[in-house]
């Protein structure tokens, strides 16, 4: 990397950072801690909203994703815009009625401090989870790039987002998220403009599209109704809307965003913006994906992304087998390269049987170059078995920065990288802000330590941030057991925000029903997401993830209104705060 | 004010004034407008997907 490249990175870093902690330095007491100072107009919520769910990992897998499997992860996101409606039209006046600091804090006037407590408890362990995945996905770029160690690298980042977020609270994760979102959009686009002017001259942008549409990697919509298929139109309008209706309206790091809202009408723009913003924009991030795929077709890829993997095999045993699968690579690359070129040259001619040879042709190029990488995958299992370990041969999450680093013009190179960095920060930070906030507010202050002074509970609002990020980092350490980081991020989610999501919607829909029974309804619905989960992860039975979601919500609202019909588990119904 | 004096929950008021939103006159237009442009965003998603099959 050029000496301009670590410029521009460090000094785009620097810069938000030092903007976040100065915006911040008069936060003295807990209220602006933990809420900000609940002024923030909603294109800053809507942008620190979208910023918290846009970790790094959306930007590094992402392009992976799509230059894999095509466009069809967009699909994710269809459930988004429903559940901003929802959440404006129910959950937020709820909220900034009740003036509460926590969504779980609502809970409790709602049915009981167990109640309260249990959800509590369920985000915390799914978001200290995914805290750590988080702050993983930028440490194996930069660990790649300089050669440091991983968690090295991991503890370096960590302290970086420890620090502002300790320092300004809340107020500093939404001011930085602003400025973070402004320069990974800016980014994104000039990655993507780029790509597009890197593929030989006579093949234009529609050319691209063509050569990708005829090899499906343009298909959007699945309208195959498949239990098992983790990304269809009906799994993401259903169990899509679930997550993010969950994920929204009940996981503190989205909540503490829109609850620092000037007004209502604030927060509930933000939440629209997003809503309206988010699909385009995950769909650009694929649409990288896709034209850097394009890119390759014309330009030798590595014969597997990540580097580390590959020098590992290097130095084995093995290393003839890949210097002969390397060559191998080379001439199919040959193929592919001749064969795109046939292709759109027959797709101009309009001439149905010379398109159908020209694609069939690319195809079985592109199976060609495929299995050559099945077989380095082999390679790298293997060799990494020989060592006594188990080696990650997915290589999807190292194919963008592979791109970044090989092929943008210096600059735009130090850019992305502050792009993943920023991103990486800006998710992290509001995860350990919304950790510190429901463990101060729902669990310390409200079952431990309940009558000191606003400085005592600042200064262990602040000990709770650092505590969290030691606990992210140490997670962080493990990530590497996740074969797909995004999808490992919305596993963990899938299992706990489906029965988070179910105790929300007795509250907020069915008022005969008590605690005692949501509650019970909760742990046993848990149990069984739980079993469900691990009958699918060892394919006893067919089930994507995104189901766990609707699930998980359904059943929790079934039992707790059979349980409170059933008699036996009368519990405080908060007559009086029921909205 | 220390946080032990917010009280956890308190009763809402049932006084506040409705809020407007600041174009389109009502929440409602607000919203139809979102999953409207949410539908023809698919639908182009569709058309695009079929455009270069």
């Amino acid at each position: 990397m050029s000496t301009i490249d670590w410029m521009v990175m460090i000094g785009t870093l620097t810069a938000i950072v030092s903007y976040g902690v100065i915006k911040t330095r008069s936060v003295d007491n807990v209220k602006s801690y933990l809420l900000g100072d609940r002024d923030l107009k909603w294109w800053t919520i809507g942008l620190s909203v979208m910023a918290t769910q846009a970790s790094a990992i959306t930007f590094l897998s992402t392009p992976g994703q799509a230059y894999d499997s095509g466009l069809g992860f967009a699909q994710f996101y269809f459930g988004l815009p429903i559940a901003m409606v929802v959440l404006c039209v129910f959950v937020l006046p709820i909220y900034y009625r009740l003036k509460v600091y926590t969504a779980y804090e609502y809970l409790e006037g709602r049915f009981d401090l167990k109640v309260r407590t249990l959800t509590a408890l369920l985000f915390l362990i799914q978001r200290g989870l995914a805290a750590g995945i988080t702050i993983y996905a930028p440490a194996i770029i930069m660990s790649s790039i300089l050669g440091w160690s991983l968690n090295l690298t991991i503890f370096l980042i960590g302290i970086v987002v420890i620090f502002y977020t300790v320092m300004g609270g809340t107020k500093a994760v939404s001011v930085t998220q602003k400025q973070q979102m402004i320069i990974i959009l800016l980014g994104m686009i000039a990655a993507g403009v780029v790509v597009v002017t890197k593929l030989p001259a006579e093949i234009g942008f529609n050319d691209a599209l063509n050569i990708a549409g005829n090899l499906g990697k343009l298909e959007v919509i699945d309208f195959n109704f498949d239990l098992n298929d983790r990304y269809n139109i009906w799994s993401a309008m259903l169990g899509g809307t679930f997550l993010f209706l969950s994920y929204f309206g009940t996981d503190q790091s989205q909540v503490q965003r829109y609850l620092s809202g000037k007004s209502l009408t604030e927060s509930r723009l933000g939440l629209l913006f997003n809503g309206l913003l988010k699909v385009p924009m995950q769909f650009l991030v694929l649409f990288i994906g896709i034209m850097v795929f394009v890119f390759f077709l014309f330009v030798a890829p590595p014969v597997h992304f990540n580097n580390a993997n590959l020098d590992h095999v290097r130095e084995s045993a093995y290393a003839p087998q890949l210097v002969e699968l390397e060559s191998e690579n080379e001439l199919i690359s040959v193929r592919t390269n001749a064969a795109a070129r046939s292709l759109v040259q027959a797709i101009k001619t309009d001439e149905p049987g010379r398109v159908a040879t020209a694609k069939q042709t690319l195809q079985e190029a592109v199976d060609a170059r495929k299995l050559v990488a099945s077989r380095v995958d082999e390679l790298v299992t293997q060799e990494a078995k020989d060592r006594g370990i188990d080696a990650i041969s997915e290589d999807r999450d190292y194919v963008f920065i592979t791109f970044v680093i090989n092929y943008l013009p210096v600059g735009l190179v130090g850019l992305l990288l502050a792009v993943i960095f920023s991103a990486a920060m800006s998710s992290t930070s509001s995860e350990l802000n919304a950790l510190a906030t429901t463990t101060m507010v729902d669990i310390y202050r409200r079952s431990i330590v309940k009558d000191r002074d606003d400085q005592h509970y600042l200064r262990m609002s602040k000990y709770l941030t650092i505590g969290w990020g030691c606990v992210a980092l140490l997670f962080a350490t493990t990530a590497n057991l996740f074969d797909n980081l995004i999808q490992a991020v919305n596993i963990i989610g899938s299992l706990f925000y489906g029965v988070i999501l179910g105790v929300f919607a007795v509250a907020f829909f069915f008022k005969s029903v008590g605690s005692r029974a949501v509650l019970n309804a909760a742990i046993i619905v848990q149990i069984l997401v739980g079993i469900t989960f691990t009958l699918s992860y060892f394919e006893v039975i067919d089930l994507a993830y995104l189901w766990l979601n609707l699930i998980g919500c359904v059943l929790t609202i079934l039992i707790a209104l059979l349980l409170e019909n059933s008699g036996v588990n009368d519990g405080p119904r908060g007559d009086v705060l029921d909205a | 004010m220390p946080l032990s004096q917010y009280p956890p929950a308190p009763p809402p008021a049932d006084d506040d004034p409705p809020e407007e939103p600041p174009i389109l006159g009502s929440w409602g237009r607000m919203y139809a407008t979102v999953l409207v442009a949410h539908v023809v965003l698919i639908i182009c998603f569709y058309l695009f997907s079929q455009a270069y099959a």
